[in-house]
């Protein structure tokens, strides 16, 4: 009983991150429609402005926190406003827009090597202990921190999308940006706003990984592998959809590894991403568009 | 007229030829050392103070007058820890600058770029964990820590003093730890395997499944990110497991002491070829040039310094340019400069000498 306890809790803190990042790279997709790989990049650069904030400059911990989440979200505005809106001006395909991502996801990177070295660093700031006991498991106050405050901000994003004019204006831009246009809905807006909140939950994802891991200039890229492979299974541009597959990506993963052999966990995650692309490729709650095989 | 054009071009034909001869003779006359370390990405917190110790030592040659009154030179090149990186690297320098030497850091790049040194017939004197490059390339050099046989000797004390009761392996699925275990099986082979991919930072439920292996030790082996992910997590989980690891130097580290519990790093042990560094007079140097240091940037500043001090040992036999006659003399140099104690090649293989340590109220002690 414990075993299964502890294999489900470990599933649930891989699947809370996961679903953080997979949940802002989907907003950006289900309305910019292209993979925008530098949001791992972002991921990365919360956690080093968390680093910069807190270890470096000394400021308090909560300030360092709000800091990290604005400077994360101005920074994937700016991705857009800077490279994103002038590729689209010049009606660049999604491919182009994937390739500089791409591009950005390496420049940001490489930034952060310039700036804060390539060696790991850590937070520092919750002190390491045993962690709590609950029916044989063990997990800490970080790891029920994480759970929890990923699933409020997941239901707050799910809200968001379903109440708000925001929210409502976004969906509508990832239906038909053209129809949403002739109705008054200005499309680069909703980008520049896809891109802010996107950002945010990404700064979110990377403080608390900081908090859980440690930090180093390449941490977003793994996990913006992982990231895409939870939104392909739950259904790309789909956000509840990709918070799901982001779950059950956690539950495969940490299930799988307890009976087949260790070194597969990573395959593991690839033969469900290659399974969907092939039988399910608009995953399990993604939108069937017109023309689609299904 | 044409006598003003004749002199202005015979001037110029003399300058050109002057300044090539003045290149060629400056290009034969000074000993090159090709360079590929990771300085940028993963492994760049090793291949930068890799780079400074060799630094260093160029200094100081060059400042006693060079090598057969000829200066050394490093050319060196970023190869991120990267194959592609590592060959294109390689490459440029081979045909750009043609070194009398390459010299790397870790496996990867070091199976890379070891097939087309061996083309080229350079001598490679390579920083890592394994020796299958050195079977393979009979130009090639080891240097650093040996896991097969370090292992070996890690365990055979481990076992002699039972250390453990039941041994399991949690690593990386690379070359030099599948060695690692080649070497433990040598001496225990009842051994759990728990291996996951190189880059991994998640090993809750590994070490769920070695506590439900009833495992009491696990060996280890890899990079600072895969030491304090399997410390932290372990402190965390509280299972009564010990760790054993290589090098002690880089297994357990400031961080790393941040992140565990006193009580899961006592009795770790392990094993090293350099571990005082910190209170030796190269540390002294290095950290008047460079600043303020880690114990690892002296540890890893020392392996570039000595790679430095035995290959221009061996240069003295040699002409610039002659890698033939480096790769032979290499073979042979016995007696230079040393920080880390190493006494030159075996079977082309640096020999250094391994102690074991025991961590005890935070520090390593010496077990044997």
């Amino acid at each position: 009983m414990s075993v299964v306890l502890q294999l489900l809790i470990n599933s649930l803190i891989a699947g809370a991150i996961y679903a953080l990042v997979a949940s802002g790279f989907s907003l950006i997709y289900a309305t910019s429609k292209f993979i925008h790989f530098a949001h791992g990049a972002t991921i990365a650069f919360s956690a080093y402005f968390l680093y910069f904030f807190f270890s470096m400059v000394g400021l308090n911990f909560g300030f360092s926190v709000i800091l990290a989440i604005i400077f994360a979200a101005l920074l994937g505005f700016l991705m857009n406003i800077i490279v994103f809106k002038q590729l689209r001006k010049r009606k660049a395909s999604g491919i182009i827009l994937l390739i500089a991502s791409f591009a950005l996801m390496i420049l940001l990177e490489s930034l952060i090597l310039l700036f804060f070295g390539a060696d790991v660093k850590t937070i520092g700031y919750i002190k390491v202990v045993k962690g709590l006991e609950f029916l044989g498991a063990i997990i800490t106050p970080l790891q029920i921190f994480i759970i929890i405050s990923s699933f409020i901000l997941l239901c707050l994003l799910f809200l968001f999308m379903k109440k708000t004019k925001m929210g409502k204006a976004m969906r509508a831009v990832s239906d038909n940006k053209d129809v949403a246009e002739i109705v008054g809905i200005s499309s680069e807006r909703i980008y520049n706003w896809a891109f802010i909140i996107g950002s945010a939950i990404a700064g979110i994802a990377g403080i608390l990984i900081s908090l859980e891991q440690n930090l180093s200039p390449t941490m977003g890229t793994g996990l913006m592998i992982k990231g895409f492979t939870g939104a392909i299974i739950g259904g790309i541009g789909s956000v509840p959809g990709a918070i799901l597959g982001s779950f059950l990506l956690g539950l495969a993963e940490n299930f799988g590894i307890w009976f087949l052999p260790s070194g597969y966990k990573d395959a593991i995650a690839f033969v469900l991403l290659f399974l969907f692309l092939l039988f399910r490729p608009n995953g399990i709650l993604g939108i069937k568009k017109k023309g689609d095989k299904q | 007229m044409n006598k003003k054009i004749f002199l202005i071009s015979l001037g110029i034909a003399i300058l050109i030829i002057g300044f090539i001869f003045i290149f060629n003779f400056q290009k034969q006359n000074v000993y090159k050392i090709g360079v590929i370390a990771p300085l940028t990405g993963i492994g760049a917190n090793l291949g930068n103070p890799v780079i400074n110790g060799m630094n260093l030592a160029v200094e100081e040659i060059n400042a006693n007058g060079g090598i057969n009154n000829n200066p050394v030179k490093l050319l060196i090149q970023d190869g991120k820890l990267d194959g592609k990186a590592s060959i294109d690297a390689v490459n440029y320098l081979l045909n750009v600058e043609d070194p009398d030497i390459f010299t790397t850091l870790f496996h990867l790049p070091a199976q890379s770029i070891s097939p087309i040194l061996k083309e080229a017939k350079k001598p490679l004197v390579y920083e890592a964990f394994t020796r299958s490059i050195v079977e393979d390339n009979p130009y090639a050099f080891k240097a650093h820590f040996d896991s097969l046989t370090g292992c070996e000797k890690l365990i055979k004390y481990a076992k002699e003093n039972n250390k453990y009761d039941k041994l399991g392996i949690l690593m990386a699925k690379v070359e030099y730890n599948e060695l690692c275990l080649q070497g433990i099986k040598k001496i225990e082979s009842d051994v759990e395997e728990y291996w996951y991919t190189f880059g991994e930072t998640d090993f809750k439920t590994l070490l769920l499944k070695a506590k439900e292996d009833k495992i009491d030790t696990l060996v280890t082996l890899g990079l600072d990110f895969e030491y304090l992910g399997i410390f932290k997590q372990l402190t965390e989980l509280g299972y009564p497991i010990s760790i054993i690891c290589a090098t002690a130097s880089e297994c357990i580290f400031p961080k790393v002491i941040e992140v565990t519990s006193p009580e899961l790093l006592d009795n770790t042990l392990a094993i090293d070829f350099v571990l005082n560094i910190d209170e030796t007079e190269f540390a002294e140097e290095y950290s008047k040039k460079y600043g303020d240091s880690s114990f690892t940037d002296y540890v890893y500043g020392a392996i570039g310094y000595e790679e430095v001090m035995y290959i221009t040992e061996a240069m003295k036999n040699c002409e610039p340019g002659d890698s033939i006659c480096l790769t032979e003399s290499l073979k042979n140099v016995y007696s230079y400069k040393t920080v880390i104690n190493s006494k030159g090649f075996e079977d082309r293989v640096l020999q250094l000498t391994t102690d074991i340590y025991e961590f005890e109220n935070g520090e390593w002690r010496l077990a044997e």
